[in-house]
């Protein structure tokens, strides 16, 4: 390591631990700014010391009014109002850059007695301009598969995903199949109930599904069938 | 949440991710009182420590979704979170005396070879940096932790130790040159 690297590695060094003060501190921000090889050993730094944070094992219980006063300013605590608990979903969707979603077919699924024989059609997902695209079946088991039922304009280096809604919560249900492949078995999820939106979203392919929703190229809409 | 481990921190940090409020709660019931118990030792002051744990929650809540598990654990990203609010804050205020008498972290606390039960979940990734930071000198670790975890300037340090300002420097330097190369082997 020459001088001037070592120099570099301990001024991105004490600048994360927090020794860099005043004027050389300003410097150093200035140069982060412009130097993205300071921003990855200052990022390297970062990774290496933040475990001394966790190496104090003293809890000190919180003020009993703190995590009530935090749950305020998030304005998710219980007292929001109706208004101000609806204002989370559009954060949560500025959050979700350039996801495009069409939620429709809030209804419950079929739970009864008569419930469809397997692989009777209980669900489309479809776009307005170029109809149905995949079909929800249910399996005797009483699960749901998915099957796609036309080719969609699926770029080789994206995959779509159908994921549930509940709440504040949104879980993946299935990778959904293209037409050479597959029906694809839904995740069982609990408490389906109107109110839970069905999204799907269309990303870049992975080995590994999606944590959460991210870019969509193409809306659908999931329209539930009556099964009474 | 005693003995919650990284991927429960994880998927509830997941879950916040995605504006879930009783992931939330039940994210703050696990990790405040450490987060209050670390930033409460940066800043001296129980209703500052206050601010400051609100302040790194909302953060937290806000980007949850940016954790990666290459950073760290759960616990460290969000203790990371807390002590870098701690110390922003302890530096905009007017500041006194520094109190070190009061509550000044001893090396051996960070070396503690039986953690907390609760704390189990920052096992994994604590474990190879406490084995590094038995290889510092005490001086360099103990000015290491001063600095990263009360927030101290190398003359505050230099103070609390009794050493001229320069030896302090060099132990802190030479001991995160150390640790890198430990962490690195």
């Amino acid at each position: 390591m020459t001088g001037e690297a070592r120099a570099r590695e301990l001024l991105a060094a004490e600048y994360v631990l927090g020794t860099l003060h005043g004027a050389a501190r300003k410097r150093f921000e200035t140069a982060l700014g412009e130097s993205p090889q300071l921003r990855q050993l200052v990022t390297e730094w970062e990774t290496r010391l933040a475990g001394l944070a966790a190496l104090e094992p003293r809890p000190v219980a919180p003020p009993a009014a703190l995590g009530r006063r935090i749950e305020r300013s998030l304005g998710i605590d219980d007292t929001a109002t109706v208004p101000g608990r609806r204002r989370l979903w559009p954060r949560l969707a500025a959050a979700m850059a350039a996801l495009v979603i069409l939620v429709l077919g809030v209804q419950r699924l079929p739970h009864s007695p008569s419930s469809p024989t397997q692989g009777a059609v209980v669900a489309a997902i479809a776009n307005p301009d170029k109809g149905t695209a995949w079909v929800l079946e249910r399996e005797q088991s009483g699960g749901l598969r998915v099957r796609a039922v036309r080719p969609v304009n699926v770029p080789p280096e994206r995959q779509c995903y159908l994921w549930l809604r509940h709440g504040q919560t949104v879980t993946l249900l299935v990778e959904l199949p293209e037409m050479a492949q597959q029906s694809r078995v839904l995740r069982r999820v609990d408490g389906l109930a109107p109110g839970d939106d069905l999204l799907v979203s269309m990303e870049q392919r992975r080995t590994l599904p999606p944590e959460r929703p991210g870019r969509i190229l193409e809306t659908y809409r999931v329209e539930w069938l009556d099964q009474s | 949440m005693a003995g919650a481990d990284p991927a429960e921190l994880a998927q509830l940090l997941q879950r916040c991710g995605l504006r879930d409020r009783s992931a939330f709660r039940a994210l703050y019931q696990a990790v405040a009182p450490q987060l209050y118990g670390l930033v409460l030792r940066i800043v001296r002051s129980e209703p500052l420590a206050a601010d400051v744990v609100h302040d790194a929650f909302v953060k937290i809540w806000q980007r949850a979704g940016d954790y990666r598990p290459g950073r760290g654990s759960p616990f460290t990203w969000m203790a990371t979170v807390a002590r870098n609010r701690a110390i922003d804050c302890l530096r905009s205020a007017h500041r006194s005396s520094p109190h070190l008498s009061l509550d000044v972290p001893a090396a051996p606390e960070l070396m503690s070879p039986e953690p907390d039960p609760g704390q189990q979940w920052a096992e994994l990734e604590g474990r190879r940096l406490r084995e590094c930071l038995e290889r510092l000198s005490p001086a360099q670790r103990q000015a290491i932790a001063l600095a990263y975890l009360r927030g101290l300037t190398h003359e505050e340090i230099a103070g609390h130790v009794d050493q001229p300002l320069g030896t302090v420097k060099s132990w802190i330097r030479r001991g995160l040159i150390r640790l890198r190369d430990c962490l690195a082997s």
